[in-house]
């Protein structure tokens, strides 16, 4: 080992700038809600965002230590605890409801939430997957179909909860990490069809997902309802301008737009930090994947390289889809933005996705060497 | 191609997708961010203009939404108002609210009418209550412990139930109605003062203050301090106001109302060398429960600090201090009182045209001789006493700090015409409240001290534990000498003695000082001095020695024959009795003092004197003919009442004027404009303010 090259020292100092930026922004943003909600302690979600980052800052170091080229010998393992995790939140009495749905798993006086955790799980399942038949990717009933069908439980178990938002996201990643790894192209546009003809049956059995969609088309013109969160976020971010309110002066957090510190924690930042806090944030993730994608690049092991690749996609995905859904150009979903949003699940499954590019970046560190 | 080829085209596919989809997205945000006009739409799509409609009503609404809304209405009570041993005055009960979206229903008609039978109204009335607003929800029912009512929804309108829901709500009570009611105030239907204490200690009672910091100053939320959150329900304010001798007060006015129907009362009792406002009351008054039922704005007149009126006598209390503090007078001294007195032409008379003789200057006091006064005075400059009218508190608010309070009027020496000195020193030509007299009368049982006079005794937060102790008296300053206090209160114990005028407010076994007072008001039909209506009055103190409670009462037109001695006195009396009963030993406390301001020395109130001419530059008036010897009305803006009188009195005769007077004060408006030929048996209205 090298001193000074112990570990990607940018990817760390991201993480770093981010767990901590995410805490400030959760403090400012929930602030005024922990205060109503939680007896009067204004520091609730934060101090529990602080926790969880610190409990994921020690497993960052934990994966960056260990031998991650041994792990995939427990990925199915982990893909089944996963899943049994998934199906377990959905029985009653283990599973919490939290307005209508059962995504969370009470663990002492936290609750994990196993559907985020299966974004890793996949991850990890395709880059050992692709590894081992990079020459047959091409087939449909060795290269396509085994994938689909763990992926297909997946998502099925995720909808169950429902949590439709999160099973497409997992579609979403798989697909886009299968079609690098090199899956027949016309199997991905059967895949499509069969995708719309089942996405526009379940909108038309949960009205509201159709709500939410109308809403997002409607737009402003019933800031009463649907298009609710959306008219608010649209209106933080306006108010915004190019400079920004200051931080923790965002106004559409205390009136407008409940949960502020969670999927619409953007809207709050670019409401107190402005145009150019907003871009500054966006460019870091761009770093960020810029940094994923060059290790999935320099490693020479495909498992480790799918890793990488499904890690930033992950990334990727997640933060334009939310920056998207924020600033209106998506439907409203729920998706989290990576290490900003307040959600304990959500930011260990992030850190420790970094914790993994880190061991990655550690091994073609070496290999130099 | 090789796996690693594929893999690499792939992947410049996928980055070339997410390099679209970031600059898209930069775009979408920048325009939003950075373009977006807030109240134009950004497109006229289909829909939009399918629903512009609606975007019309919907416009202005987000910007609303993004004030920051108060939390006080919402969630917390406002603090309680006491009486000073802790007697509730004032408090909040929750009450459980029946509101009904009305979006959801005011479509269906038949909902509608099923809902007003409900609710005990007609179609009609509900109709209108629900275009009366522009807000979605409406209070149904404002006291919800009736679960019929809520079944009998239930079941009539199932339909709509979703339209329905409740709200906690605070409701203000005042439990003792009518009882203090000028001095509590009232509160708007969402708790905010709008009267009384309650609108002047609103920030301590609603804690609002806490609140706003959060709001205004977001970045408190972030380095916040925790004492400013656990103060967000509204602290306690302990009145000094004195329960059961409001009490006695309030029953004492009740019975001086049922005998004379006067047009109002006024009673104050304070506690000499404190300042404490003990009770203070005025008929009519108002019950804060019921005050969206007032029909009268009267009876919401605090009369106590709103009104100002000539005092009268009780002003030669200040006059006697003055020649007695100058020491221009002596007990030795004989002053004559031929019964009528004439100064430029203007001649002054004692009350009732007695003829008073040869009396002492404690006679001239004790019979409120005006003549005696009057010739005393003579050669008192009128800037010394100007100064003392300052020194006394005339002129401004005492400073208590409730809605409407206003300072009685006090012209500058150089607006004084050659009667002002004397109609000053007998209480004429200036005006005060009933707040300020008794406060700067005050002066002689505080030994020479003026105080302020305080109604908030403590501030105690919601635990009733004491935050702000307000329990040290404030001398404005010492008006006169403390040996010149005790010589004018022993001319005033002679008041009370036989023969002086206030002998009916004597009380066996307790000294007793005080002074009567009869002003004459003005009499709306004739434009002159009412000759039947007058204002009586009279303030006290006892026990003269060691002086303990101060009381004045003033009866507004008692009708014909009421006098200071003869209609308020008998009433201080009433009220002194029932207090020494209340009281059966006096308790006596060691007074510590604040703060001293200097005197009105001469260069003060010369100073003062420039600045209130640079504002009210007015020359001397007198009736100016014009070529063919008409008279041209002259220009009485700025002069009193009296004044105006006399510059007219010979113009009213001669043309046969028809004079209207409106108000009290200095005049600010003349129907007849200034240098305008005067014609016969023309209308004249004059108006007047402070």
């Amino acid at each position: 080992m090298i001193k000074g090259k112990l570990f990607d020292q940018i990817i760390f100092m991201l993480l770093i700038f981010f767990f901590l930026f995410g805490v400030i922004m959760i403090y400012s943003a929930s602030g005024y809600q922990a205060y109503k909600l939680h007896n009067l302690y204004p520091h609730y979600y934060a101090v529990r965002q602080l926790m969880f980052g610190i409990i994921g800052l020690l497993i960052v170091f934990f994966i960056n230590s260990i031998n991650l080229d041994g792990s995939r010998d427990y990925v199915k393992y982990f893909v089944l605890i996963t899943l049994i995790l998934l199906i377990a939140v959905l029985i009653p009495g283990i599973g919490n409801k939290v307005s209508g749905a059962r995504r969370w798993i009470k663990f002492f006086a936290f609750k994990i939430q196993p559907s985020e955790f299966a974004k890793l799980a996949i991850i990890m399942f395709l880059a050992n997957f692709i590894d081992k038949r990079r020459n047959k990717m091409d087939s449909f009933l060795e290269g396509f179909l085994p994938p689909m069908i763990i992926v297909g439980i997946f998502m099925v178990l995720i909808v169950l909860e429902p949590d439709f938002s999160t099973a497409m996201l997992i579609g979403l990643i798989a697909v886009i990490v299968l079609f690098i790894g090199g899956i027949n192209f016309k199997y991905l546009v059967g895949l499509f069809v069969v995708g719309i003809i089942f996405g526009g049956f379940l909108i038309i059995h949960s009205p509201y997902r159709i709500n939410r969609i109308k809403g997002w088309v409607l737009g402003e013109t019933d800031p009463l309802n649907k298009g609710y969160h959306i008219t608010r976020s649209k209106l933080a971010l306006a108010t915004g301008g190019f400079l920004g309110k200051g931080l923790t002066h965002s106004e559409v957090k205390i009136a407008g737009l409940p949960e502020a510190h969670t999927d619409f924690i953007f809207a709050v930042l670019g409401e107190e930090i402005g145009f150019l806090g907003a871009i500054f944030i966006i460019f870091f993730y761009l770093l960020l994947l810029y940094r994923g994608l060059k290790i999935a690049r320099d490693t020479q092991n495909v498992y480790f390289k799918f890793l990488a690749l499904g890690i930033s996609v992950m990334i990727a995905v997640h933060t334009f889809i939310n920056i998207a859904v924020v600033s209106g150009a998506l439907p409203p979903t729920g998706v989290t933005l990576p290490f900003l949003s307040y959600g304990g699940s959500s930011l260990l499954v992030f850190m420790a996705s970094i914790g993994i590019l880190m061991n990655i970046s550690n091994t073609i560190i070496k290999g130099e060497k | 191609m090789s796996f690693e080829k594929k893999i690499e085209f792939r992947l410049k596919i996928i980055l070339f997708l997410f390099c679209c989809f970031v600059l898209l997205l930069i775009i979408n945000l920048s325009k939003m961010m950075l373009f977006s006009n807030l109240n134009e739409p950004e497109e006229d799509t289909l829909l939009e203009r399918l629903t512009k409609e609606e975007k019309k009503k919907t416009a202005k609404l987000p910007l609303n939404i993004i004030k920051p809304k108060e939390i006080s209405s919402i969630t917390l009570p406002r603090g309680m108002i006491y009486a000073r041993n802790l007697e509730k005055l004032a408090f909040s009960v929750k009450k459980k609210i029946l509101v009904l979206d009305k979006r959801k229903v005011i479509e269906d008609k038949g909902a509608v009418a099923i809902l007003s039978e409900i609710l005990n109204t007609t179609y009609e009335e509900l109709n209108k209550k629900f275009h009366s607003t522009n807000r979605n929800w409406i209070e149904l029912v404002d006291d919800l412990d009736d679960e019929k009512l809520l079944d009998e929804i239930r079941r009539r309108l199932k339909k709509y139930e979703n339209a329905f829901a409740f709200q906690t709500k605070y409701k203000r009570v005042y439990p003792h109605k009518n009882f203090l009611s000028h001095i509590i105030g009232y509160v708007s239907r969402d708790n905010r003062g709008l009267y009384g204490i309650e609108a002047a200690a609103d920030d301590v009672l609603s804690g609002r203050n806490a609140k706003n910091k959060i709001f205004q100053e977001p970045i408190g939320i972030l380095f916040y301090d925790k004492k400013i959150l656990s103060s967000f329900s509204g602290s306690n304010v302990v009145l000094t106001i004195d329960f059961n001798i409001q009490q006695i007060v309030e029953q004492e006015l009740d019975l001086i109302q049922s005998y004379y129907h006067p047009k109002s009362i006024t009673c104050i009792v304070m506690r000499p060398k404190t300042g404490e406002i003990l009770a203070l009351a005025n008929r009519p008054d108002f019950d804060p429960n019921e005050v969206n039922k007032i029909t009268d704005p009267e009876v919401l007149r605090n009369y106590a600090i709103s009104d100002w009126y000539e005092p009268g006598s009780t002003q030669k209390i200040v006059t006697a201090a003055l020649l007695v503090n100058e020491d221009l007078v002596d007990d030795s001294k004989i002053i004559n009182c031929p019964g009528r007195y004439k100064i430029y032409e203007h001649t002054y008379h004692c009350f009732n045209k007695v003829t008073h003789g040869d009396q002492t200057f404690a006679q001239v006091i004790a019979n409120s001789c005006n003549i005696g006064i009057i010739k005393l005075v003579a050669n008192v400059p009128k800037n010394l006493i100007y100064k003392y009218l300052l020194n006394f508190g005339y002129g401004i608010t005492t400073g208590l700090g409730l809605i409407g309070e206003r300072a009685g009027a006090v012209k500058p020496p150089e607006r004084w015409s050659g009667l002002s000195k004397y109609s000053i020193s007998i209480g004429q030509e200036i005006t005060v409240t009933a707040l300020q007299l008794i406060n700067s009368l005050m002066v002689i049982p505080n030994g020479g001290a003026l105080l302020q006079p305080r109604l908030i005794k403590e501030i105690r937060d919601d635990n009733n534990n004491v935050v702000i102790s307000n329990d040290t008296p404030i001398i404005i300053r010492q008006a006169i000498s403390e040996k010149t206090a005790k010589r004018v209160s022993r001319y005033l114990m002679e008041v009370i003695e036989s023969g002086g005028t206030g002998q009916k407010a004597k009380i066996k076994g307790i000294a007793v000082a005080g002074k009567t007072g009869t002003a004459q008001t003005i009499d709306q039909q004739t434009g002159g001095y009412s000759k039947e209506d007058s204002i009586a009055s009279f303030f006290g103190y006892f026990p003269e020695d060691k002086p303990e409670y101060a009381i004045l009462v003033i009866v507004n037109q008692a009708g014909k024959g009421a006098s200071g001695g003869l209609t308020a006195a008998p009433a201080f009396k009433n009220i002194a009795v029932r207090i020494l009963e209340y009281k059966e030993n006096y308790p006596v406390s060691d007074i510590k003092t604040a703060k001293v301001a200097p005197i009105y020395e001469n260069d003060d109130y010369i100073e003062i004197n420039k600045r209130e001419n640079a504002l009210k530059n007015k020359n001397t008036v007198d009736i100016r003919l014009d070529r063919e010897k008409n008279h041209l009305m002259p220009d009485l803006t700025g002069k009193s009442k009296r004044e105006c009188l006399n510059i007219l009195s010979e113009i009213l005769k001669e043309y046969n004027i028809n004079l209207k007077i409106e108000g009290a004060g200095y005049l600010y408006y003349q129907s007849i404009k200034p240098n305008n030929i005067i014609k016969k048996e023309q209308t004249l209205i004059l108006k007047f303010r402070g």
